[in-house]
């Protein structure tokens, strides 16, 4: 357990060095925040203080997040891929599962540097308001959604493990769930036929509990409910997780192809 | 008696291909065709085949990496088709290229990265990774990035990588290719160093020298079948009966020379055009009567002739076919 946490930890701060040594990456965390912030505030513009903050802030850095994390999930393993070392990784005694969660956590927090550089440009350049929210609440609530975004990609990163065509999948997932998960507007606006879908993708929830603890109409039973809905979702996805990880580990090794390229 | 620590019996794995843009239609190819050897613990075990034998494959299920179809393999007491976890801190394998590294980490960044991936606690790495660049003759380019090595280089950094935790069975697949002679050399010797202090290797490999220098003993696999497997000087024996002719030959055509060779009925012959002349290799029982018909023939003229006995390569080419 030690040698796969060491393993865990390393494996973050390596893949944050790797992740920022691209430009490609550097434009996702450095740049496209503030192209994703100015565009939906221009969109949202005339609307109330609260509701600039769930759709303008939230919105714009959660679709930071997002691109970050799917990048973490399906180009770093197409990476490994090309540089030869999936296999490398995928044999080694330490349990792929925690190679690749290292990889999520460490490109999540570079995502919520982005976000973090999102809210301070909307803040300082656009002078929007704030709410002030309770430091515990605020924490609990980013702490449950880090997992639950990451236990998301994990399966993402799973399947695209077995893929070549990786980054095609990634680029064909980025933007439906930005739209889907309802970041930049309610779901409930969405057609009745997808909703559902938006109901069983974790960040749908993530970004839900998000906007009810930043809320000050928010009841405790919103807050506590917003609260379950994303922990069921996460456990529901954990399952899969498990699941998915058996199948991947021998169908992998079933097919002997993951140093093609 | 030195005991077997790889035991393979009757191994064989297939895949399933797909051909055909519209209509998808699959074909099923056997990689390896039921192959069964042992390594002995401490030998130098080299797999010799063409491309597309079967050597990478079995490599790779050797190594976890791939399920066989039917068969047995027990690496170390281990079977690595199900007891994978049990058997990887115990083996390393090293592939060929350049590839298999962090390039945009530095040598020494790459050595702890997979030294945390074997779970080597921390103490050791800061003992044995200094070691192992030392070996390999990195330790001035240890704070360097990959990117900036040469090929010779980041072969020398796999194989520091494959040693972190000193595994009682290395593992190589064509370590040598791409390699210019010094670092092709400089690789065989380290080999031979780490099989000397007691690590099993098992390679494979094209160049023929490196497995003759190398090798206790060498399997030749070909179409996924075992062809033949003994040491390397039994298998140059197993053509001592024949002698290898090589000359160069000029005013006439590879089409005439092998229309003369085919009516000498000598089938096991290479023409190579050379500029203006054609190097041809013969493997003859009888090398007289071949000197004489090349002597012999007519307009031609006859360069540079000799007669050798077999090396491992034309052991190898008679066995696996071809000259």
């Amino acid at each position: 357990m030690r040698g796969n946490l060491q393993a865990f930890f390393k494996t973050i701060i390596v893949q944050m060095k790797l992740s920022i040594a691209r430009p490609m990456f550097q434009f996702v965390i450095w740049v496209s925040p503030f192209f994703y912030a100015t565009i939906t505030y221009f969109v949202y513009g005339g609307q109330s203080p609260e509701r600039i903050f769930q759709y303008v802030v939230l919105g714009s850095g959660f679709m930071g997040l997002w691109t970050s994390i799917v990048y973490s999930s399906a180009t770093d393993i197409n990476r490994e891929r090309y540089y030869g070392t999936l296999e490398n990784i995928f044999v080694a005694p330490v349990s792929f599962a925690y190679i690749i969660m290292g990889k999520i956590v460490g490109n999540t927090i570079w995502g919520f540097i982005s976000m973090l550089l999102s809210f301070i440009y909307l803040r300082f350049v656009f002078n929007l308001e704030y709410p002030i929210v309770e430091p515990l609440l605020i924490g609990l609530a980013l702490l449950i959604v880090v997992i639950a975004i990451s236990v998301f990609a994990f399966v993402m990163a799973l399947v695209f493990t077995l893929s070549k065509q990786a980054e095609v999948l990634m680029n064909f997932i980025e933007y439906p769930i930005f739209l889907i998960c309802g970041f930049l507007f309610p779901i409930a606006i969405l057609p009745t036929c997808l909703q559902p879908l938006s109901a069983i993708l974790p960040p749908t929830w993530a970004i839900n509990l998000l906007r009810v603890v930043t809320n000050d109409a928010s009841t405790t039973a919103q807050i506590l409910q917003a609260f379950l809905i994303l922990l069921a979702t996460t456990l529901i996805y954990v399952g899969i997780s498990v699941v998915v990880y058996m199948a991947v580990d021998r169908k992998a090794r079933m097919d002997g192809k993951l140093g093609v390229y | 008696m030195t005991k077997s620590i790889i035991q393979v019996h009757e191994i064989k794995r297939s895949y399933e291909i797909k051909t055909g843009t519209w209509k998808k239609e699959k074909k099923h190819v056997e990689a390896v065709k039921g192959i069964s050897f042992d390594v002995k613990e401490g030998e130098i075990f080299g797999l010799l085949g063409p491309n597309g034998a079967g050597k990478t494959t079995m490599i790779k299920m050797l190594t976890t990496m791939l399920i066989p179809t039917s068969g047995s393999i027990q690496v170390l007491g281990f079977d690595p088709a199900h007891q994978h976890k049990a058997l990887r801190p115990h083996i390393n394998f090293i592939l060929g290229g350049e590839r298999n590294l962090y390039w945009r980490l530095s040598a020494y960044d790459n050595l702890a990265y997979f030294a945390d991936l074997y779970k080597i606690p921390r103490s050791v790495q800061n003992e044995r990774i200094p070691q192992l660049l030392k070996l390999v003759e990195l330790e001035q380019a240890a704070d360097r990035r990959v990117e900036t090595f040469s090929k010779g280089m980041k072969q020398r950094l796999q194989i520091a990588r494959g040693l972190l935790n000193n595994p009682k069975i290395l593992f190589l697949d064509e370590p040598s290719i791409g390699l210019d002679p010094v670092s092709a050399r400089k690789l065989r010797d380290i080999l031979k160093d780490l099989n000397e202090q007691g690590t099993t290797i098992v390679l494979t490999t094209h160049y023929m020298y490196e497995a003759d220098e190398l090798c206790d003993r060498i399997a030749f696999i070909n179409h996924g079948e075992l062809i033949a497997i003994d040491t390397p000087q039994n298998l140059k024996q197993r053509t001592n009966h024949l002698s290898v002719i090589e000359c160069k030959l000029s005013n006439c055509t590879k089409e005439e020379i092998n229309k003369y060779l085919h009516e000498a009925y000598i089938s096991e012959h290479e023409v190579q055009e050379e500029q203006n002349t054609l190097k041809v290799r013969i493997h003859v029982d009888e090398p007289q009567k071949i000197v004489s018909l090349l002597y012999n023939l007519p307009h031609i003229d006859v360069q540079d002739l000799s007669i050798t006995k077999p090396t491992l390569e034309d052991a190898y080419v008679t066995m696996v076919g071809g000259v």
